[in-house]
C-alpha cells in the first residue's frame, strides 16, 4: 500500500480545520484568560518558595543561578508549559468514547492529521495566551537581548518538544479504546514531565548522576532545557544532548505511534454507537 | 441501470461484555461475548434509488451504514460502493459521498451553522461560486434563512438536523447515507427535506440510503430493506411490504357504551369505551353475520381501513419475534 502523509490536494483542508477550530476554541477566551490568571499566581507562588530557599539559606547563587534567574526561570517554564499542555489525548478520548470519531471518518481526511490540526488549533490559543505572556515577562525581567542564534535554538527546541508532547499526546489517546478515562494517566504523565523536565526544581541542582540520565529523557528538551538556553546558563553539551536526545525519542514514538495506530485503527471506530 | 452499491454476504461482529452479576464487586467481573451485528447481508442498489434501511433498534442498521462509509471494516463479505472498497479505500469514496450520523453531528457547537458549510467547501473543494448557489437553494428549500447564521448552540435539534444534512449535501455527493436524519425535525421541515431529497435526484441521479424509526420518512423511499436481528428479512418495493398483509382490514366500530355486542371477528386491537378496533381478514367484510353485525342499533358509526405502514410495521416486527422464538 502506498504511504501518503498529506498530499498536495488537502493541505487546503487541513489549513481549514485548523481555521474553524481556533474560531470554535474562541469562544472560550475567558477560560484562556482566566488560565493566564492562574497560572500567573502559580509562578509568583513558585518564586515566593524559591526566595524563602534563598533568603533562608542566605546564598546569592544556587548552582550558577542566582534569584534573579530563578525568577526568570520560572517566567520561562510557565512560558514553556503552554507550548507542552497539548489537548490532542483529551481530544481524542471524546472522539473515541462518544462515537465522534465517525464524523471524521466520513471526511476525505486522515484521522490522526485531523485531530491534531483540532488539537493544534486550541493548542495556539493556549501559546497565545500563555506562552507570548510569560515569554514576554521573562525578557521584560532579564533584560536579556536575545542573540538571532538563541533564538533559532530556542525555535528547534520548542518544536522537538511539541512534537514530543503531541507524540506521548496520541499514544494516550488511543489507550481511550480500553480505559474509559485517561484522564488519570494524562495527569501522571503531565506531573512527571513536571519533576523530571526541570518544572520544580532546574535540573542542574539535582545529583550528577541524576542529571546525566535526565538528559536524555524525553522531558529535559520540553521545559529545563530551553528555559536554561534563554537564560544562557546551559552548557552547548547539554543542549546538544537534549536535542539529540529529543530527536531519538521522537524516531521512537513515532514507530511506536505507527505500530500502535496499525492495531487500533480497526477499533477506533467501533465504540460510541 | 448501474450498481452503484454492492453487498454479497456482509458479516460483522463486535467483542462485547456485560457484567457478570449485580452487587459491588461487579464491575470487576466483567463475561465477554461476540455480538453479531451483520450476519451474511447481500443486496444491492442503483444510481437514483432511494432506498429506505429499517429495522428495530439494535438490528444492524447503523453498522450497515458505517461500513459503506468505510467507518468500519467488515469481518467477511465483500462490499463496493461506486467501485471503491470502502474500508481500503475510504478516503477516495469520502469525496463521492455524503453522510448524515443523527447522533453525531458535524457543527461546530459554538459557530453559526454557516462556518460549517464554508469548512466543507474548503474540505471538499467546491469553487465559491457554485457553493454560494447550492448554498441559496439548499437554505430556501428546506427553510433554514433565519437559522445558518445562528450559533449551533442556539439552534433547535431539529435545525441542527437539517443544517447537517445541508453539511453533507453541498458537494453534491453521488450517494447519500442519511443515518436518523429527521430526529427533532418538524412534520413541514420533513416534508421539505423529502422534496429536496427527491429533487437531487432528479436533478443529480443521487442515491439515497436512509435507516429510520420514523414511518413518514418510508414514504420517500421507493424500495424498503428490512434488517431484523443482524438478518435482511425483506428488501423490496413498499407496496410489496403492504401486500405482505396485505389482506388485513382495520374496522373500527363505535357503539353505544354498555350496549351488549359480541365481537367474535379476527382479532380485537383495541378496546375503549364506545368503541372496538378490530384486524380482520378482507374476506369477512363480505360475511353476512359480519354486516348484520355493523348493522346493529347499538353501533353509531363504523369505518374501515387498510393498515397503515406504522400497524404494518409492528405486525411485521411481532412476526418475526414470534418466529425467532420458535
Amino acid at each position: 500500500m502506498k504511504f501518503q502523509f498529506i498530499n498536495k490536494e488537502n493541505i487546503d483542508a487541513y489549513i481549514a480545520t485548523i481555521v474553524i477550530g481556533l474560531k470554535n476554541s474562541l469562544a472560550y477566551k475567558l477560560d484562556y484568560i482566566l488560565a493566564l490568571f492562574f497560572n500567573f499566581i502559580n509562578v509568583l507562588f513558585m518564586i515566593l518558595i524559591w526566595s524563602a530557599v534563598y533568603l533562608g539559606t542566605n546564598v546569592s547563587s544556587i548552582k550558577g543561578l542566582s534569584l534573579p534567574d530563578i525568577d526568570v526561570y520560572f517566567f520561562m517554564i510557565y512560558a514553556l508549559r503552554g507550548v507542552v499542555n497539548t489537548d490532542l489525548s483529551s481530544i481524542m478520548e471524546e472522539d473515541i468514547q462518544s462515537g465522534g470519531v465517525a464524523t471524521s471518518y466520513i471526511k476525505p481526511l486522515r484521522y490522526p492529521i485531523e485531530v491534531f490540526m483540532r488539537s493544534f488549533s486550541s493548542d495556539l490559543l493556549t501559546m497565545i495566551f500563555t506562552t507570548l505572556p510569560f515569554f514576554a515577562i521573562a525578557i521584560l525581567i532579564s533584560h536579556i537581548a536575545l542573540a538571532f542564534n538563541t533564538v533559532l535554538l530556542l525555535l528547534v527546541e520548542i518544536l522537538i518538544a511539541y512534537i514530543l508532547i503531541n507524540l506521548i499526546g496520541f499514544l494516550l489517546g488511543m489507550t481511550a479504546i480500553k480505559l474509559i478515562y485517561i484522564g488519570s494517566i494524562t495527569e501522571i504523565i503531565f506531573t512527571t514531565m513536571l519533576l523530571l523536565g526541570g518544572g520544580i526544581i532546574p535540573l542542574n541542582m539535582m545529583p550528577s548522576i541524576v542529571q546525566q540520565i535526565l538528559y536524555i529523557s524525553p522531558f529535559a528538551i520540553m521545559l529545563y532545557i530551553p528555559a536554561t538556553t534563554f537564560l544562557g546558563t546551559v552548557s552547548q553539551s547539554v543542549i546538544m544532548t537534549g536535542i539529540i536526545a529529543g530527536l531519538v525519542w521522537i524516531i521512537i514514538l513515532t514507530v511506536a505511534a505507527f505500530i500502535a495506530w496499525g492495531r487500533v485503527r480497526r477499533q477506533i471506530t467501533s465504540a460510541g454507537g | 441501470m448501474e450498481k452503484v452499491i454492492e453487498v454479497s454476504n456482509l458479516s460483522k461482529h463486535f467483542k462485547t461484555y456485560e457484567r457478570a452479576s449485580s452487587g459491588f464487586l461487579a464491575s470487576f467481573r466483567r463475561r465477554y461475548y461476540t455480538k453479531t451485528a451483520l450476519s451474511r447481508v447481500s443486496f444491492s442498489i442503483e444510481r437514483g434509488q432511494i432506498v429506505a434501511l429499517l429495522g428495530r433498534n439494535g438490528s444492524g442498521k447503523s453498522t450497515l451504514i458505517k461500513i459503506l462509509t468505510g467507518i468500519l471494516y467488515p469481518d467477511s463479505g465483500r462490499v463496493n460502493v461506486l467501485g471503491f472498497d470502502p474500508w481500503r479505500e475510504r478516503l477516495k469514496l469520502a469525496w463521492k459521498i455524503g453522510v448524515v450520523l443523527g447522533a453525531h453531528g458535524q457543527l461546530y457547537w459554538n459557530l453559526p451553522a454557516y462556518d460549517t458549510f464554508e469548512y466543507m467547501r474548503r474540505i471538499y473543494k467546491v469553487p465559491k461560486k457554485e457553493f454560494d448557489e447550492r448554498l441559496e437553494y439548499f437554505i430556501d428549500a428546506i427553510d433554514l434563512k433565519n437559522v445558518y447564521k445562528r450559533p449551533v448552540r442556539t439552534m433547535s435539534l431539529g435545525e441542527q438536523m437539517k443544517c447537517n444534512f445541508v453539511a453533507s449535501m453541498l458537494h453534491i455527493p453521488e450517494v447519500v447515507l442519511l443515518d436518523e436524519p429527521t430526529i427533532g425535525v418538524d412534520i413541514m421541515s420533513k416534508a421539505a427535506l423529502k422534496k429536496t431529497i427527491l429533487d437531487m435526484r432528479e436533478k443529480y441521479k443521487t442515491t439515497f440510503i436512509l435507516t429510520t424509526h420514523i414511518v413518514e420518512d418510508i414514504s420517500t423511499a421507493d424500495r424498503v430493506i428490512m434488517l431484523h436481528k443482524s438478518k435482511l428479512v425483506f428488501d423490496g418495493t413498499k407496496e410489496k411490504l403492504e401486500n405482505m398483509f396485505g389482506n388485513k382490514r382495520i374496522v373500527e366500530i363505535k357503539f353505544i357504551p354498555d350496549a351488549e355486542l359480541k365481537f367474535d371477528f379476527g382479532k380485537i386491537i383495541y378496546a375503549g369505551e364506545g368503541v372496538v378496533k378490530l384486524e380482520v381478514d378482507a374476506s369477512i367484510l363480505k360475511n353476512k353475520r359480519f354486516i348484520k353485525t355493523l348493522s346493529n342499533e347499538n353501533i353509531i358509526d363504523y369505518s374501515v381501513s387498510v393498515m397503515n405502514l406504522s400497524e404494518l410495521l409492528t405486525k411485521m416486527y411481532t412476526k418475526l419475534e414470534k418466529r425467532e422464538s420458535r
